[in-house]
Formats: structure tokens, sequence, C-alpha cells
């Protein structure tokens, strides 16, 4: 008896598990964003919502549980049921920062990620009507009176902070930092006055339109959406990045479950709707699959642990 | 303008989008009347809905719940002393009281005039004088904020008016309470003894639902007697009572309005502050300034209309510059760009009449509040005044944990409500009071980032105390006001003292 | 025990001295900008604190509007208080790891009976329960599947 039922559990189990692996996923996937709403990381899920039940004809459910600049929700992300149903998005430098920084309850390779789809370049802005009309500019006033140019930024340790202390390092240019609680807080201290120049995104740029004015965006081509705003390479300093977006799953979940949803997560990023979309948001796309993330997470690590210790040995 | 009247109105009032408003109204005012459960929420769930629909629909729908969120926050306010949103805080200091002593039904259609009354206000500045009113948000710097931090905390002067002290280090608890977890200026970590948990900090609302709620459920199992004074019966809705006092507060209530509609403007600022600051008001301008806190009607007019008038003001900086004035707009701009729908100052001038008819909706849901409000409000009442005890105990206490769970589905949050209200109760038998403690926490982040960050910018331009004060018009005002609260009760209490002798001890 | 001094009061603003004193102290191994305030309002906690133990000590009591209850009131009903403050220190504690609704249903059905003053037929201890019953059902399910909180489901449920 026993043992007839120990058979039909596997055989149960087989058929469930051969059935799910064809049809996966059969039923809504939970999307959890670890910062609030109206965030880059919720809006760009938001964008990917209608695409994902276009492509899977399943639901993606967005929730949130934002705490500790997503430490909160990534330090439980393991804890998670593995089945692919639950995916957690990722954020970079968050994640290689925070467990070099602080103990946030969690380790950079807890986070199982299988795929970074975009990222929001770092860019340097001013108001519409401000003296700076290039970086050049910038630079030769911050070395006249090192520190006197006030930059504001999302808090500390943080992409923007990061992206201020690289741009120091290679153009000698000092300024005093201030720090904000997040990008909306930065906007008006920009439009406002309060800072003379703003270390944002390119988002940033896209939202605000003819009121700031961007002087060089981090990447390795111009983004399509501003056409005429240099890269920092074409001006001589080797500055690409910024904040990287990408989702990660339960450590128990099967490879083979990460490797259909990272097919997804492609297959999405390459529509050319949703690449429009992204684009006229101001976000840059990104496609590092499953596959390729070892390779571009120990890049990454490198470049930000190097920039960690500056930032330690700053205090 | 670019745009017929004409056909927005139609559009606005098309039986369907009503439909929506109403079914947004009622929706929003139950969710925000549970502790924990929040707009930003309800938003946040019906946002993929709206995709569906056309993007005006969805807007009203929104907006609706928004509205009807922030006034339903009320409820638990004034019924079970629950501040279910930080918003309502100030609502607790005389709804409760009124209710415990049998005038529930009469607070609860004071505070739906009242929310009605600031959110049409509110809405009026949004259609009206949106583009002028966004530059507020550009003018408020650091320096501002701090300023208007500390014209929060003087509150916590007047609540104590027996025992300042007490008062003082309850706020000066709650600032260090607000400091706990990474410190956006500087990265530090602080106080959080090792626990990953607290590195986010404690979280407000969850801290609410502990300092209020949990001495609450504690005095309910401790005598039979029943929670609220019931209203005896047949007394309706004390309507046109209700209405009398609102004729006779109606400067009270046209101030309170125009402070929730500015201070809704300040992103990060929020309702918290615009209740806080307009209950202050009114009883500093009040001719009976001892009876606040004890039920005075004219204390919870002003809380209510100012924070159903930051609905209108927050949406003014959204519309404008693209900037969320509070975490439920940051949705709906969210939802807006998604839309393809950007926002700007072209919005209001070139665009088609969306953002007409979504500010045409949004006024119509406030309206609807009243009917929807003072039905539901009286059958809130009636159950909360009716259920037994050993059902109300239950039903509050779930409502508590799973509340301050949804926040942020963090079982943490929990632990944090229960200690808060341990540790609540516990102080409250030393005397000091919970809202001294809760206001040093909701403006304490406030308070410490305007003021460092003034004084980095300051540092940076070789000119602290200009940037602080002596430069910034807007600082003098409100160091100004701070100045009248703080002096006037002393002024009061010295000539008081001249005149009676001994007999007028604090 | 002298009636007319503020006991309790002392024993609160030692307490916040304490808070004070720690923060203040702990305040030196930060960076200069984040131990700015926390400095300030040590210090000033702690000041404010003992001030208030000195005033205490010599006979001041002073009435907090906000304030309905003294040690006497609170000694009513003693045992109910803590057997509510246990169940829901247990409750916070216990629902991550057992589950939410089970945990829950528990909890709601000891607090019924702590706010239970009557006597009751069993019919309508019946009908209670079910009331208890079904408020948690339905709570729970508006969390769970209509606003997709994730609810802890723990080893039971």
């Amino acid at each position: 008896m026993l043992k007839k039922l120990g058979v039909l559990v596997t055989v149960a189990t087989v058929l469930w598990a051969t059935g799910s692996a064809l049809a996966f996923p059969d039923k809504p996937v939970n999307y959890i964003i670890p910062f609030n709403a109206g965030g880059e990381s919720d809006i760009s899920a938001r964008l990917q919502q209608p695409y994902f039940n276009k492509i899977t004809g399943e639901d993606l459910i967005i929730q949130y549980q934002a705490g500790a600049g997503g430490a909160q929700a990534w330090s439980v992300l393991n804890s998670q049921p593995g089945d692919g149903y639950t995916i957690m998005g990722t954020n970079l430098p968050h994640i290689i920062l925070q467990p070099l920084l602080q103990k946030p309850g969690y380790e950079t390779a807890d986070l199982t990620n299988i795929y970074m789809f975009h990222f929001t370049p770092d860019a340097l802005l001013v108001r519409a009507d401000s003296k700076f009309e290039t970086v050049q500019q910038v630079i030769d006033a911050a070395k006249e009176t090192p520190g006197a140019l006030t930059v504001g930024g999302t808090a500390t340790n943080t992409a923007n902070h990061i992206a201020n202390q690289i741009f120091s390092n290679m153009t000698g240019a000092q300024m005093t930092y201030i720090p904000y609680t997040g990008t909306g807080a930065t906007i008006p201290a920009l439009l406002g006055g309060e800072v003379e120049l703003l270390w944002g995104y390119t988002t940033v740029a896209a939202g605000q339109g003819d009121k700031v004015r961007m002087l060089a965006v981090a990447q390795d081509e111009r983004h399509p959406l501003f056409p005429d705003v240099p890269t920092f390479k074409e001006l001589g300093i080797d500055m690409v990045g910024g904040a990287y977006r990408g989702i990660a799953v339960p450590k128990s979940t099967p490879e083979e479950v990460r490797r259909q949803l990272s097919d997804i997560i492609g297959k999405i990023n390459a529509d050319p709707e949703f690449i429009k979309e992204m684009e006229q948001a101001g976000f840059a796309m990104l496609n590092i699959p499953y596959d390729g993330m070892e390779a571009f997470m120990s890049e990454r690590q490198k470049i930000y642990e190097e920039v960690a210790r500056q930032l330690g040995s700053l205090k | 303008m670019a745009f017929d009247l004409g056909s927005v109105l139609a559009q606005a009032l098309s039986p369907f989008n009503l439909l929506l408003a109403l079914l947004g109204v009622v929706l929003g005012t139950v969710i925000g009347a549970l502790p924990g459960l929040s707009a930003t929420m309800a938003i946040a769930v019906l946002v993929p809905f709206t995709f569906a629909m056309d993007p005006a629909s969805g807007l009203i729908m929104l907006g609706a719940i928004y509205t009807g969120a922030i006034y339903g926050g009320a409820y638990a306010a004034i019924l079970v002393n629950t501040p279910g949103t930080p918003s309502a805080i100030a609502t607790t200091f005389d709804g409760f009281p009124m209710a415990k002593r049998g005038d529930g039904d009469l607070a609860m259609t004071l505070a739906t005039l009242a929310s009605v009354v600031g959110g049409v206000i509110g809405a009026i500045a949004l259609m009206t004088l949106s583009p002028l009113l966004a530059n507020i948000a550009l003018a408020f710097q650091s320096s501002e904020y701090f300023w208007l931090a500390i014209l929060g905390l003087t509150l916590i002067a007047s609540l104590s008016t027996g025992n300042v002290i007490k008062g003082l280090i309850g706020g000066a608890f709650g600032l260090i309470l607000s400091m706990i977890g990474v410190a956006v200026v500087g990265g530090d970590v602080r106080f959080t003894f090792g626990s990953s948990a607290l590195l986010g900090g404690i979280d407000i609302v969850s801290a609410l639902i502990g300092l209020y709620c949990i001495p609450v459920l504690i005095d309910l199992v401790a005598r039979p007697d029943r929670h609220l004074e019931p209203a005896p019966l047949g007394r309706g809705f004390r309507f046109f009572e209700a209405l009398g006092l609102c004729a006779k507060n109606a400067v009270n209530l046209f101030r309170s309005s125009v402070i929730g509609t500015l201070i809704g403007i300040l992103p990060g600022a929020g309702g918290s502050i615009a209740s806080l600051v307009s209950y202050s008001e009114a009883r500093r301008s009040s001719r009976h300034p001892e009876r606040f806190g004890k039920g005075e009607p004219a204390g919870l007019l002003a809380t209510e209309s100012a924070n159903n008038a930051t609905v209108g003001g927050g949406f003014i900086p959204t519309l404008v510059l693209g900037i969320p004035g509070t975490p439920p707009d940051a949705v709906i701009l969210g939802a807006l760009l998604v839309q393809g729908i950007r926002t700007g100052p072209e919005l209001f001038t070139q665009q088609s009449g969306i953002v007409y008819i979504f500010m045409f909706g949004l006024l119509i849901a406030t309206l609807m509040m009243l009917p929807v409000g003072l039905l539901i409000g009286r059958y809130a009442y009636r159950f909360i005044v009716n259920t037994p005890k050993s059902l109300l105990v239950p039903l509050i206490a779930f409502m508590t944990v799973v509340g301050s769970f949804a926040i942020h589905s963090n079982p943490h949050d929990v632990v944090v409500m229960v200690l808060m209200g341990v540790l609540g109760w516990l102080l409250s038998i030393g005397g000091f009071g919970p809202s001294p403690i809760v206001l040093g926490l909701v403006l304490g982040q406030i308070a410490e980032q305007g003021f460092i960050r003034a004084y980095m910018i300051g540092g940076a331009r070789g000119n602290f105390g200009g940037q602080l004060l002596f430069d910034r018009p807007i600082s003098w005002a409100i160091v100004a006001l701070i100045v009248i609260t703080l002096g006037l009760p002393l002024l009061r209490l010295l000539r008081g003292k001249s005149q009676n002798g001994k007999e007028a001890r604090p | 025990m002298n009636a007319d001094r503020d006991i309790v009061g002392i024993v609160g603003s030692t307490f916040f001295f304490f808070v004070g004193a720690t923060v203040f102290a702990m305040s030196f191994e930060m960076t200069p900008m984040a131990a700015m305030f926390p400095r300030t309002v040590g210090a000033a906690l702690a000041l404010l604190a003992a001030f208030y133990i000195f005033a205490a000590l010599r006979g001041y009591r002073g009435e907090a509007v906000e304030n309905g209850s003294t040690v006497r009131e609170q000694a009513e009903g003693l045992g109910r208080r803590i057997v509510l403050l246990v169940t829901m220190i247990g409750w916070a504690l216990l629902f991550p790891v057992i589950g939410m609704f089970v945990t829950s249903l528990a909890a709601c059905i000891i607090l019924m009976f702590t706010g239970l003053f009557e006597r009751v037929s069993p019919g309508r201890l019946a009908i209670q329960l079910g009331a208890v019953l079904a408020l948690v059902v339905c709570f729970y399910h508006l969390m769970n599947s209509i606003l997709n909180i994730p609810m802890p489901r723990g080893i039971l449920f």
C-alpha cells in the first residue's frame, strides 16, 4: 500500500515537474520591487508588465517591499519559495555596496540574478539657465575654488555618490556632495537653486524636459533620446556607469526555471515597442542574460570595491 | 485656454466616470479606515486595471481612492484613537475624546464636512493656480524644511501644557527614535545595535499603530465598561449642528485648508505636518485654547480640512513639475508615465483636456465624500459602539498586526509595533504621553536633514547663517510663527500669574 | 513612599537619562555630519531628564493634558492586561514561523475570551467564535488575495 502510494507520488511529481517545465509560467508571477512605488524600478517594472502578459499569457503582479534602500527585501529573498513564481528586482550598485559598507543582512553572492535588463546612466545636470554649458567649465570652476560648488544626489554611498567620487578622481574637480532622500527630492533642489549641479540619471532629464540641461552622460554611446548630449568618454573622462536594474530569484529556484525566466525577460527586452517606451522614459537598454551574469557582476564588483575603499577612507 | 470646458465637463461627468469616482471614494474610505493600509497601497494595486481603461477614467478612479483614503484615516483616529496614517495624528487629539464622551456621531459628521471643505479648496487651487503655486515647491529649500519641522515640534509645548518638561523629554526621545537606521547624510548606520531589521529605521506607521492603539486595547480589556459612550437613539447625523459648528469655524476651516494646500505642495512634507501646523494655528487663534485636546470640535475641523487639502496641493508639483508631492502622487505619476502622458506646465496649456477631466473628477469625488462619508461614518460609529468588547478586542488587535505587517510585508514591523505599544503604555503610566514621541519621530528626519544640508551648503558657500536663516525670507516668516506660538502662551501665563497671584500655578 | 512625589515620573526620567547619555556617547563614533543631531538631542534629553528628576525630588509635579492613567488605575484588571500583552508579543513573534492564519485565529480567540466580561450562553459563545473565525478569514482573504500582500504561511498555514 505504502509502496503504491510512493509510486503514485513519484509519478505525480514527475508529471507535475515536466508539466511545469513545459508550460512555465502557468499562474501569475509575483514581482517584488524592493523600493517604493513611483521610482525607476517601479516604472520599468510597470512597463514590463503588459509584455510579460503578451509573451506568457500570465500576469505579472507587482508588489512593493521598500525599506533600508532595498536591503529589507533582498535579505529575505532566499526564504521565498523557489518555484519561479517569486522574482525580485535588484539594483546595482546597491547590492554590491551595501554588503561592503554595512551589514544589511545579505551578501552579494546570496542574490541569484537572472537578467540585467536596463540601466539609467549617470548624468551631470544643471538648470536650464545655469552659466555652465560644458563639463569643462564645471571642472575649471571646481578647481578654482575646491568644494565651493554644490552637487546634489540621492543619499550616501549610492550610484550618485559614486559617480561624484569617480568624476572627482578622474578630473581632479572637488565639489561638495549634498545627499537627498531620493531622486524626487533632488529635482526641486536643482530647479530651486539650492545646488548648482545634480548627479542624476537620463530619466531625470527625460522627465524634466527643457527645464534642465544635461552636460554629459556616462554611457558608451549617446542616448537616443538626447543625441546632442556628449558622453563622458567623448570628453576624455572614462566614466560609464549608473544604476543597473535586474531581476533575481530565490536560491532554491531550479536551474531550468532560472533559464526560462531569463529567456522571457530577454524576449521582453527584444520587443521594439518595449525598447521604444523605455528609451522615451530615459532608460538605456542592457542585455545581460543568466549566462553572462557572473562575468558582469565580477566586473562591476571590482569597480565598486575600488570606489568603496575611497568612500570608506573619506570618513 | 486651449480646451473646451463643455466637453471636459461632459467627459468628467459621464455616468461611467461618476460611477468610478463613487466606487473609488467608497473603496478609499474603507482602506483608509483600516490602520496600516494606505492610499499608496490601494492605488498601486489598482494601477494595472486602469491601463485597460481610458486614461482619464483611470485617473479619476485613482484620485478618488486617494482622497477617500485620506478621509478614511479619520475613522480609526476618532473611533479607536489610532491614526492609520501620519496625516491623522492630530485628528486623535480631539476626535477620540469626543467619541469617548458620546459625541462620536458629531465627530464623524464634522470630519466629513471638514474633509469635503478642505478637499474642495485644495482641488480648486489645483485647477486655477497650479503653475503659479508650483513655484512654492522650488522656493522651499532645506532650511525652510528644517524650520517647518521645528514649527511642528513646537506643538509639543502646547500639547503638554501641564508638564512641559515631560513633553520635551518625550519629543527628544522621538527624535532619537527617528535617527535609527542608515543616515541619509553621512551613510552611518545609527543605533541599530547590529540588527539588519532596523537598517530601514522604525516605520512611522507601525510606531503610530503601536503607540496609540496598544494602550487603547489594554484599556479595553481592563474594564468591563463600554469602549465609547453610545449616542442616544434617533439622533441622526447631527448634520445641522455640525453645519452650525462649521459656520462658526469658517475662518478656521479656510485657514486650515489653505495651510493644507500650501504644505501639500511641498514634496516630502505631506499631510502630517499640514494637519499638525493647522491644529497648532487653530489652537493659538482660538479663544479657548485650554479646550483643545479634550474634544474641541475646532481642532478636529482644522486637522481634517488640512489633510484633505493636501490631496489637491500634492498634485500641483506632481502635474506641473513632475515631482510627486506625496507617495500616492508618486504612484499616480508612474501610472501617467506608463500611459505616455508627460507632466509639465504644458499639461495645463496645450495638451488635451485630460488633466482638466482628472481635476474635475477629483472635485466630484471630493463632493461625493459627503453622502458616502456620512453614511459609512454613521455605520462605522454604530458598529464600533455596538460590537461587544469580546469581538472588538480581537478585531482591533488583528487589524494592528495585519496592518503593520502590510506596510512593507515585513514581520519586523509587527514586532516594532508591539514593542512601541508596550513602551507607550509603560511611559503613559509615568505621565509621558505618546504624542510628543510621535511628533519627534515624524518630524525628526525632516528637521535633521534640512539642518545638515543647509549646514553643508552654507559651508561650501562660506555663508552658513545666510543659508539657514538670514538670506531666506520664507524662513523669517516660519521663525516668526515659531516665536509667536511659543511666546504667546508664555505671555498669557505671565499675565495670568501677575493677575491671579499664586492661584494660576502651571 | 511620599504620595506627593512623582515617583513613576522619576523612574521614567531615569530611563530617558540613560538613553540620552548613551546616544550622546555613541555619537562620537559617527562621521561629523551624522553625529551632529544625535549629540545635540542626546545631550538635551539627558539634561532634561536630569532636570526633571531634580525638580520631582523637590516636590514638583505637573499634570500633562494627555494623561489618562495613573498607576492605581492601571492596577485594575492587571491580569487581563498582561494576557493581552503576552498574546500580542507571542503573535508578533510567532506568525512568521507558524503562519499568519493559524496564529491569528488562535490569538483572536484568546483575545475574545480576554474581552469577555459577562457569562454568556453556549449558543452566544458559538456565535461569537463564528464571528471571530469569519473576521480572520475575511481579513486574511482581503490581504492575501485582493491586496496581493504575501501572508507568511510558516509551518502550518
